[in-house]
């Protein structure tokens, strides 16, 4: 049972990071592998602002702080976009380098600000709730439902909105969607910005349950990475079941074994599914 | 004044010329098809109209020079191409493709007759209008690539091989639809590998060889010439 | 002629030939560094530089592969991890000495990177990608797990230097490198080269003309990761111990960096680089605090300016005499 809210909770917010990693890989054809970077970013400029500019209010400046981490981060992104990927949008390995060097860029800044050590910051919700006889903090049954209404949200926005709309014709045809007049370059910001929103809001969710070190980056890069590939590069539909798949196997086996064999038989699962089916779970393109 | 002029039109992919000095012009309200054997540059020659590749020589377009101007631009001025390979949005349903045509435009009730009036053309959009584009027929895809061009209200189509990979019977009935267009007053220019369909709707017509215009002229004259009795109408 | 001699008959004529192309300003580098070691006994100086052999070695074994064949492979810690570890293993536990050890690593190196390229056949782009980094990942988690062998968090230390002298071992280590990156320009201009050149545009190409591809790409492989795992046994030997910092993705991410900023395809390219990168992150150490902020905001912006890499930069397709001294003949 604990393995299932567990699962659940910590399965969404992997949906929410890959989700958006997924996307700019359809629509843009690049993996942007400071994606883990911007998830980090969530969690550390949720702890800037709530710190530093709201004064460690209450309830409500740590809300303005988580809003104010989601757009700070999503400019970041823009930046990063115009400043560095669109200069040889076409090559995917200059895009995958350029972007790591980012990444190793804003480890060490952060480590030189702020230090190696952990940030933390306050939690939403106190206390516990008991379900089904499993005492689980608030904190973590409010992952669900957040991720949960994000995710519907990008599904509500993408189908019935014309900005939505655009981003799904640049990722089924780039070539159609020129024709009918949509600037895939700029479709493709949106995409970037949108995504980092999401991962930023996965970081800022997370700031207050587990700590944000300047390395954590890669851990969640990682499971974008794999998320993305074992639910088929290019479905959003399979990178959310993929996600939830990850975080089951992950915390069923931290439980039955250790952490560490934990991350190890996720790790090979990954390798076998590379290995046996490249393809993905679910094969089939679906933005 | 022409609709469109294409003056001396150049175009190269790396270092090969793949259209060489190519003019031509096409008046309001007339049909133009463009025929050639593959890869004579005929492709490329729509391309370059659309924006999508570059090019040296002048596009005139109402009088306005279009040379440099990218894809949107020359969307919103009302060339609408309707590319080799449809291009369609695969997992999209056939009313969201529809929906897309209509993207740069603003004026709601228009669209909604313009939609009305594709659905009229080709009825079986209409009703397949909730079923993704990938799971329809080639001959439907095809009809619903023109249906989203028409959706951006063009002034001139210029339309990429209809006739790919269809069923006669339905190519007659595409080609029943591009005259008809045609003869409401829609500017059009075909590209087409179906030499005797194409010469049986056009006004005029252009032999394409090697990126240069080797003929032209009146599809009469064209269709009586000799030369493409033989290379193009097997006779 | 039997077969043996026929492929050392070719071997040599390939190392005669990779001499005649070699760049003079690599000459005149490894010559500096000799002079360094011979006459400087400036012990920080030279552990620096040893530092920065180091990192040429592991640069340029990762281009002799990824350069060539242009796919990005995130893990190269991989091999010089499991080199690091065997050959610190077999110095303590077994008491080898450095000249056994560093063969046996790096041939350990090179039979895993025979296994992993056979199993990448079929992967590119970002699959590919992931693959590589996902090994380097489960190895340093194995690292942790068997910590009782591997020393866990700690690593393993008084690993017997290659000679009492930080001289000497300057001397050994500029040695390997020179052979090795001898060896690896006799290899990129083979019909190796060649043929993994090919596959980076059309694999089904060069398929269709009857090259068997996968044959060169797990040959790639099994040369990148032996001299990855020379630097690896490079690495144990110089500092003495091991740590997980050797197999972890950081460095695996500096070294792709430092290649791509150098130029990928060109083995000198990526040398330069590593070594004049090297060198200036110490010499930033004057500005301690900030140093690493610059240094990696440095490496964006050569990738930014040089998206190929400075030794693909177009200046040098302008003036091919600065090319030839820089970066050696061209295959």
């Amino acid at each position: 049972m604990e393995i299932l809210i567990l699962g659940l909770s910590r399965g969404s917010v992997y949906a929410l990071v890959a989700v958006g990693f997924v996307l700019v890989f359809s629509v843009g054809g690049i993996l942007n592998l400071a994606h883990g970077t911007l998830f980090m970013l969530g969690a550390y400029f949720t702890y800037i602002y709530f710190n530093f500019l709201f004064g460690q209010g209450g309830t409500l400046a740590l809300l303005a702080s988580y809003v104010c981490a989601i757009v700070s981060v999503s400019l970041v992104a823009l930046l990063l976009f115009f400043a560095l990927f669109r200069r040889k949008i076409d090559s995917i390995s200059y895009v995958m380098v350029v972007s790591l060097a980012f990444a190793l860029f804003v480890e060490q800044f952060m480590k030189v600000y702020f230090g190696v050590t952990s940030t933390g910051v306050p939690s939403l919700v106190r206390g516990s709730v008991d379900i089904f006889g499993v005492r689980v903090l608030n904190k973590e049954v409010l992952l669900l439902p957040i991720s949960l209404f994000a995710l519907v949200a990008l599904h509500m926005f993408l189908r019935h909105s014309s900005a939505g709309q655009s981003i799904k014709a640049v990722a089924q045809s780039r070539e159609g969607a020129i024709l009918v007049g949509i600037k895939p370059d700029r479709v493709l910001a949106m995409t970037i910005a949108i995504a980092a929103a999401l991962a930023a809001l996965a970081g800022t969710l997370i700031s207050s349950l587990v700590t944000v070190t300047p390395t954590v980056w890669s851990y969640w890069l990682i499971k974008a990475f794999a998320i993305a590939i074992v639910g088929g590069l290019g479905s959003l539909p399979g990178a959310v079941v993929a996600a939830f798949l990850l975080s089951f196997v992950e915390i069923a086996t931290t439980f039955t074994l250790t952490d560490q064999y934990g991350e190890l038989v996720a790790l090979m699962i990954i390798v076998a599914i590379l290995l046996f089916r490249p393809s993905g779970l679910m094969s089939s393109r679906q933005v | 004044m022409a609709l469109l002029e294409v003056d001396k039109l150049s175009a190269f992919y790396g270092h090969l010329r793949v259209l060489s000095d190519v003019s031509l012009t096409v008046e309001a309200g007339e049909l133009i098809a463009i025929i050639g054997s593959n890869g004579a540059g005929k492709t490329t020659l729509l391309r370059s109209l659309s924006g999508l590749t570059k090019t040296t020589g002048r596009i005139r377009f109402d009088g306005r020079d279009l040379t440099a101007a990218s894809p949107q631009e020359t969307v919103r001025l009302g060339i609408v191409h309707c590319p080799e390979g449809r291009k369609l949005f695969p997992d999209l349903t056939v009313g969201e493709n529809l929906s897309l045509g209509a993207f740069l435009r603003r004026d709601h009730a228009a669209i909604q007759a313009d939609l009305e009036r594709v659905n009229d053309l080709f009825p079986i959009l209409h009703e397949r209008r909730e079923q993704k584009a990938g799971t329809l027929s080639g001959g439907e895809q095809q009809m619903l690539a023109i249906g989203r061009a028409l959706m951006c209200r063009p002034r001139i189509i210029l339309l990429d091989e209809p006739s790919f990979g269809i069923a006669p019977i339905i190519v007659d009935r595409i080609f029943e639809v591009i005259r008809q267009l045609n003869a409401g007053g829609l500017t059009t220019l075909l590209v087409e590998q179906n030499v005797g369909v194409a010469l049986d709707v056009c006004t005029r017509a252009y032999v394409l060889e090697n990126g240069h215009v080797a003929l032209s002229g009146s599809a009469g004259e064209i269709s009586s010439n000799a030369a493409v009795r033989e290379s193009y109408l097997g006779m | 002629m039997s077969r043996p001699l026929l492929i050392a008959r070719r071997a040599a004529a390939g190392l005669l030939d990779a001499i005649q192309a070699l760049s003079l300003v690599f000459v005149i580098i490894v010559a500096g560094i000799v002079i360094t070691a011979l006459t400087s006994s400036n012990f920080y100086v030279l552990e620096i530089l040893v530092l920065a052999v180091i990192y040429m070695q592991f640069t340029s074994s990762w281009d002799v592969l990824c350069g060539y064949a242009n796919q990005d492979n995130f893990g190269i810690a991989f091999f010089t991890g499991i080199s690091g570890y065997i050959a610190a293993i077999l110095n303590k536990s077994l008491a080898m000495s450095p000249w056994l050890t560093v063969p046996i690593s790096a041939t350990a190196a090179a039979a895993a990177g025979l296994v992993i390229g056979w199993l990448a056949l079929r992967l590119r782009g970002p699959y590919f990608a992931l693959l590589t980094i996902v090994f380097a990942a489960v190895l340093s988690k194995l690292a942790y797990i068997f910590s009782h062998v591997t020393g866990g968090e700690e690593g393993i230390s008084g690993i017997a230097s290659f000679s009492r002298s930080v001289e000497t071992d300057l001397l050994v280590c500029v040695a390997l490198l020179f052979i090795s990156v001898l060896c690896m320009t006799a290899f990129a201009r083979s019909h190796y080269g060649l043929i993994l050149r090919s596959t980076q545009h059309n694999e089904d190409a060069a398929l269709a003309s009857g090259i068997n591809a996968a044959h060169y790409k797990v040959a790639g492989f099994g040369v990148s990761a032996f001299f990855a795992g020379v630097g690896g046994a490079m690495f144990a030997h110089t500092h003495m111990q091991v740590s997980p910092e050797l197999m972890a993705g950081s460095l695996s991410v500096l070294v792709v960096l430092m290649a791509v900023a150098g130029g990928r395809g060109t083995i000198l390219g990526p040398v330069l680089a590593a070594g004049a990168l090297t060198l200036f992150n110490e010499w930033l150490r004057i500005i301690e605090i900030y140093r690493p902020i610059i240094f990696t905001g440095t490496l964006i912006v050569m990738i930014y300016i040089f998206p190929s890499g400075i030794a693909n930069a177009s200046f040098f397709a302008r003036a091919p005499l600065l090319r030839r001294l820089l970066f050696g003949r061209e295959a």
